[in-house]
C-alpha cells in the first residue's frame, strides 16, 4: 500500500504541489543540494525539488543553448509554460553555470514570481570561503524573512531540524535495506522513497517512511533472485524506468551515491546549541556535490557505499553537458580499476535512452558476472 | 627592442608582427624559468597574474597553449587523445587538448609548439571565469599530484559589493602565505605595488588601442587583435607588455590621425561576441572582401586587462580581477553592450555560440533580443569552438555570414 502511494507521487510532482497551492499552503521551488530547506520548512513554506521533466523543450531555447544541459532547460520550460506560478517562489544555488544563469533568466523572463539566488562558494575550504558561505546563508534567510513578513524563529527552526533529520535517518535505514544480502528493499522502491521525499511534507514523507520499513521488517526478503550488486553514481536520477531495466539484465542497485540519493540526505544537523549555525555548517560539511571543491570527501562516500552493499560494478549516470561530472567520471574509473572495480559510464537527459542503454547495461553485467574484468 | 618582421600583406599595423616574438620569449622564458629550478605554476585566465610576477614564479598559461595548439591546427589530434581516455567531446576544448597532452604524449614530448609545457610545481586557478576550470585543475592534479589553489568568486553585477571584493582579498591573503611556503618565495608589497604599476599602464595603452578602434575607419581589425591580446592575458606585470602595446598603440593612433583605416572602403562595422576560433581567425578577415571590418569584441575588451586606481592597491587589484566579461550576470552584460555598440559605431554583432565556453554562451540570445530592440541592431548566431574544429561547419557559417552582410548593406544604403 505504502509502495503504490510513494509511487503515485511521483506521477505528477507538479499536480501534487499544485493541489496545495490550492489549499492555500505555499510552495517553495528548491534548486540544489545547497538550499537550507529547513529554513523553508520553518517558514511554514513546502520545499519542492524542481527536477525538470522528461517533455521535449522548445520555449527555453530561445534562451538556453542546448549544451547549458536539459535539467535547466528543462525548468525553464515548465516556468515559460507557466507550469510554476503556483510556486510561491524559486531558491536557487549556484551548482553550475547553467543554474546560476538561470536565476539570470528567470529575473528577466518570469517576471512576478519571487526568486532567490543563494551564491555560496563552490570551493569549501579556507576560512575566507567559509566566512562567505555563512553569510550567503544568512542573507538568503533575511531574504526568506522578508518575504514571508516574519522572522525565522529559533524554535519552529528546531521543530523543522528535527523532522527533517527523522527523515534522514529514515532514508538512510532504507539504504541499509537495500544493500542487505538479500536485499530486504527493492532498488525500485528505494528510488521511489528517495525522490517523492523532494515531493511530499517531510511529516507525510516520514509516515510513509516508517510504514515501507515497518512492512520491509515483516516480509521475508526474497531469495529468489541471483542480481549483481551495483552501486550507481550521478547528479541524477530521475528516469524511473532505469532500474527495472537494470534488473532484467541481471542486476539490481545495491547503493548510490547520486546527488538526488545518498548525496542529499546522507549529512544530518547538529541538534544541540545555535540552529541557524547548525543548519549552516551541515551544508558547509556535508558530502559535497559535484561541482564543490575538494571532491575527496565525495570519494570517500562513494567508496564507503560500495564497501557497505558490496557493489561488484559502478555505473555512472550523468547528465550530458554535465561537465562537473563528466571531469571526474575518467578519474574515478580509474581509481576504481586500479581497486578492481569495473565501471560503465550512461549519458543521460534526464531519461537513458531504451534499446542503447540496455545493450550496454547487459553487457557490463555479464562481464562483472563472469569476472572477465581486469 | 626587438625588431619587428617587415609587413606583409594583411597586417594593418606592422607592430602586430610582435606578437609572434613576444610569444615565443614567454614559452622560451618559462622553459628557462624551469631549466634554472625556478618555481613554476600552471595558471588559468583571470587568476591573479600580477602577483606571480612580483613573486618571482612563472606562470604558465595552459590555456593559451591550447589556443596557440588551435592556431597551428594540432587541437583536434589533442582532443581526441583526451576522449580516447575518457574525457567528453562536450568538454571544454582548452581542456581536453591541455589533457591530451597531460595524459598522452606528456608535457615535455618535443613535438610540441615551444618544446612543451614547463612542468608545474603548483596549480592555482580561479572560478571567475567559469565553474568547469576547477574541475580541469582537479584533473590535473590527481596527474602531478602537487598543490592547488583555487580563488572562489561570485558573479557581480556592477558596482563590485564590499562582500564581494572581501571574498576575493581574502582568498589572496590565504594564497600569498600557501605560494610562499609551497614554492619557497617571499612576498613583498613594494615589489607587488610596482608590478601592479607595470600592469595597469600596459592596461591603460591597451584600451586607449581599443578606443582608437572607435575611429571611422577602424585602424585595425579583430584578427590582428586577437593575435595581440596574449601578454594582457599572461604578461601583466611585465615590462615587455607596455614595450608591445606602446608600439602597437601609437601606430594605430597614427592610422587614425591619417584617416588610414585597415581597409580601404570600410561600409560596416562588426562586433564579436565570445573567445574566436582559434583555428579560423581567418573567420574575421574574410569579411573585409565585403567591406565588412571586425572593430569590437567582448574578449578583448572585458575579460582581461582592466584598470586600477592605484591609491587604493589592494581594493583596485581585486575589483580588476572580479570585474569582468565572464563574471558579469547577464543584466551587467546587457548594459555594457548596449553602451559599446554606439560607442564602436557598430552595425551588427557576431555572436560566437561556443560549445566550450558555456559562461561566454549562455545569456547571449537576451543580449541580441535587446540590441535589436533597444538600438535596431541586428546580430548573428554561429555555433562552433574555440579550439575543436570539429565543432565548425564551414559552408553552412559561410552561407549564414554572407547572407547578414547583404542584410546590413541593405540597411545602410
Amino acid at each position: 500500500m505504502v509502495r503504490t502511494e510513494l509511487s503515485q507521487v511521483l506521477c505528477d510532482p507538479l499536480g501534487f504541489s499544485r493541489q496545495w497551492s490550492r489549499e492555500g499552503c505555499r510552495v517553495m521551488g528548491c534548486l540544489d543540494n545547497y538550499v537550507p530547506e529547513e529554513f523553508i520548512h520553518a517558514e511554514e513554506m513546502i520545499p519542492l525539488r524542481l527536477l525538470g521533466s522528461t517533455e521535449s523543450v522548445t520555449l527555453a531555447d530561445t534562451f538556453l543553448p542546448v549544451f547549458a544541459g536539459k535539467l535547466a532547460r528543462s525548468i525553464l520550460e515548465q516556468a515559460l509554460q507557466g507550469n510554476l506560478v503556483h510556486l510561491a517562489g524559486i531558491v536557487l544555488s549556484n551548482s553550475s553555470d547553467a543554474v546560476r544563469m538561470l536565476y539570470d533568466l528567470w529575473e528577466r523572463h518570469i517576471p512576478g514570481q519571487w526568486v532567490a539566488l543563494i551564491d555560496v562558494p563552490a570551493i569549501l575550504e579556507g576560512e575566507t570561503n567559509h566566512r562567505v558561505f555563512r553569510q550567503a546563508m544568512l542573507e538568503f534567510k533575511e531574504k526568506l524573512e522578508k518575504f514571508t513578513g516574519k522572522p525565522l524563529e529559533a524554535a519552529a527552526l528546531r521543530r523543522s531540524i528535527a523532522v527533517f533529520n527523522e527523515n534522514r535517518r529514515l532514508l538512510k535505514k532504507a539504504a541499509a535495506l537495500l544493500s542487505a544480502s538479500p536485499p530486504r528493499l527493492s532498488a525500485e522502491t528505494y528510488l521511489d522513497a528517495v525522490l517523492s521525499g523532494f515531493v511530499l511534507t517531510k511529516e507525510k514523507h516520514n509516515e510513509y517512511l516508517r510504514q515501507l520499513l515497518e512492512s520491509c521488517r515483516r516480509e521475508t526478503p526474497d531469495r529468489g533472485g541471483q542480481l549483481v550488486p551495483l552501486h550507481i553514481s550521478g547528479p541524477i536520477l530521475v528516469d524511473r524506468s532505469f532500474l527495472p531495466l537494470l534488473q532484467e539484465c541481471g542486476a539490481t542497485m545495491a547503493s548510490e551515491d547520486l546527488g538526488t540519493g545518498s548525496r542529499y540526505y546522507w549529512d544530518e544537523v547538529d541538534e544541540t546549541g545555535d540552529p541557524i549555525e547548525a543548519v549552516i555548517e551541515r551544508y558547509w560539511r556535508k558530502i559535497p556535490d559535484s561541482y564543490k571543491t575538494p571532491m575527496k570527501p565525495r570519494w570517500l562516500h562513494l567508496l564507503s557505499q560500495i564497501e557497505r552493499s558490496k557493489a561488484r560494478g559502478v555505473i555512472f549516470v550523468i547528465e550530458k553537458y554535465s561537465d562537473e561530472d563528466q571531469y571526474d567520471y575518467p578519474v574515478w574509473r580509474d581509481r576504481l580499476r586500479a581497486r578492481g572495480i569495473p565501471s560503465l559510464l550512461l549519458d543521460s537527459e534526464l531519461v537513458l535512452e531504451g534499446e542503447q542503454v540496455r545493450t550496454r547495461v547487459q553487457t557490463f553485467v555479464d562481464i562483472v558476472r563472469g569476472g572477465a574484468f581486469s | 627592442m626587438t625588431t619587428t618582421a617587415p609587413k606583409k600583406k594583411g597586417r594593418a599595423l606592422n607592430s602586430s608582427y610582435e606578437a609572434a616574438i613576444v610569444l615565443k620569449e614567454y614559452w622560451e622564458g618559462a622553459a628557462r624559468h624551469r631549466a634554472e629550478g625556478r618555481p613554476v605554476a600552471w595558471v588559468s585566465g583571470n587568476v591573479p597574474i600580477e602577483l606571480f610576477w612580483a613573486l618571482g614564479i612563472y606562470p604558465v598559461y595552459p590555456e593559451n597553449y591550447s589556443a596557440v595548439c588551435a592556431s597551428i591546427q594540432r587541437a583536434q589530434e589533442l582532443c581526441e587523445e583526451a576522449e580516447e581516455r575518457g574525457y567528453s567531446i562536450d568538454l571544454c576544448s582548452y581542456s581536453r587538448v591541455n589533457l591530451g597532452i597531460v595524459l598522452g604524449k606528456g608535457v615535455d614530448h618535443p613535438d610540441l609548439p615551444y618544446g612543451g609545457l614547463p612542468r608545474p610545481d603548483m596549480l592555482v586557478t580561479t572560478r571567475i571565469p567559469c565553474l568547469p576550470q576547477v574541475k580541469w585543475w582537479e584533473v590535473v592534479r590527481e596527474f602531478f599530484d602537487i598543490p592547488m589553489f583555487v580563488v572562489d568568486a561570485t558573479m557581480v553585477d556592477l558596482p563590485i559589493r564590499e562582500s564581494q571584493r572581501q571574498h576575493y582579498l581574502g582568498q589572496i591573503r590565504e594564497l600569498i602565505p600557501c605560494l610562499e611556503k609551497k614554492l619557497g618565495v617571499r612576498f613583498q608589497e613594494d615589489t607587488f605595488l610596482e608590478t601592479l604599476k607595470l600592469s595597469d599602464r600596459a592596461a591603460e595603452i591597451w584600451l586607449e588601442l581599443l578606443d582608437l578602434r572607435t575611429a571611422v575607419p577602424s585602424p585595425v581589425g579583430s584578427r590582428e587583435m586577437c593575435g595581440n591580446v596574449f601578454p594582457l592575458v599572461a604578461m601583466l606585470g611585465n615590462p615587455r607588455t607596455i614595450e608591445f602595446f606602446t608600439h602597437l598603440r601609437d601606430e594605430a593612433k597614427q592610422c587614425v590621425q591619417e584617416g588610414k583605416g585597415a581597409l580601404e572602403n570600410e561600409r560596416i562595422r562588426l562586433g564579436w561576441d565570445n573567445i574566436p576560433m582559434w583555428y579560423n581567425l581567418k573567420f574575421f578577415s574574410d569579411v573585409e572582401d565585403r567591406n565588412a571590418i571586425f572593430t569590437y569584441e567582448t574578449y578583448l575588451r572585458y575579460v582581461w586587462g582592466g584598470r586600477m586606481d592605484l591609491n587604493d592597491p589592494w581594493t583596485a587589484f581585486a575589483d580588476k580581477h572580479l570585474d569582468v566579461w565572464l563574471n558579469y550576470s547577464i543584466n551587467q552584460r546587457v548594459r555594457t553592450l548596449l553602451h559599446d555598440i554606439v560607442k564602436f559605431k557598430l552595425d551588427g554583432l557576431v555572436f560566437h555560440q561556443n560549445r566550450s565556453c558555456k559562461r561566454f554562451s549562455m545569456g547571449q540570445r537576451d543580449l541580441a533580443q535587446v540590441i535589436q530592440e533597444n538600438l535596431g541592431v541586428s546580430s548573428l548566431f554561429i555555433e562552433s569552438d574555440m579550439a575543436d574544429p570539429r565543432a565548425y561547419a564551414e559552408a553552412p557559417t559561410r552561407v549564414k555570414m554572407e547572407a547578414f552582410l547583404e542584410m546590413l548593406e541593405g540597411k545602410k544604403s
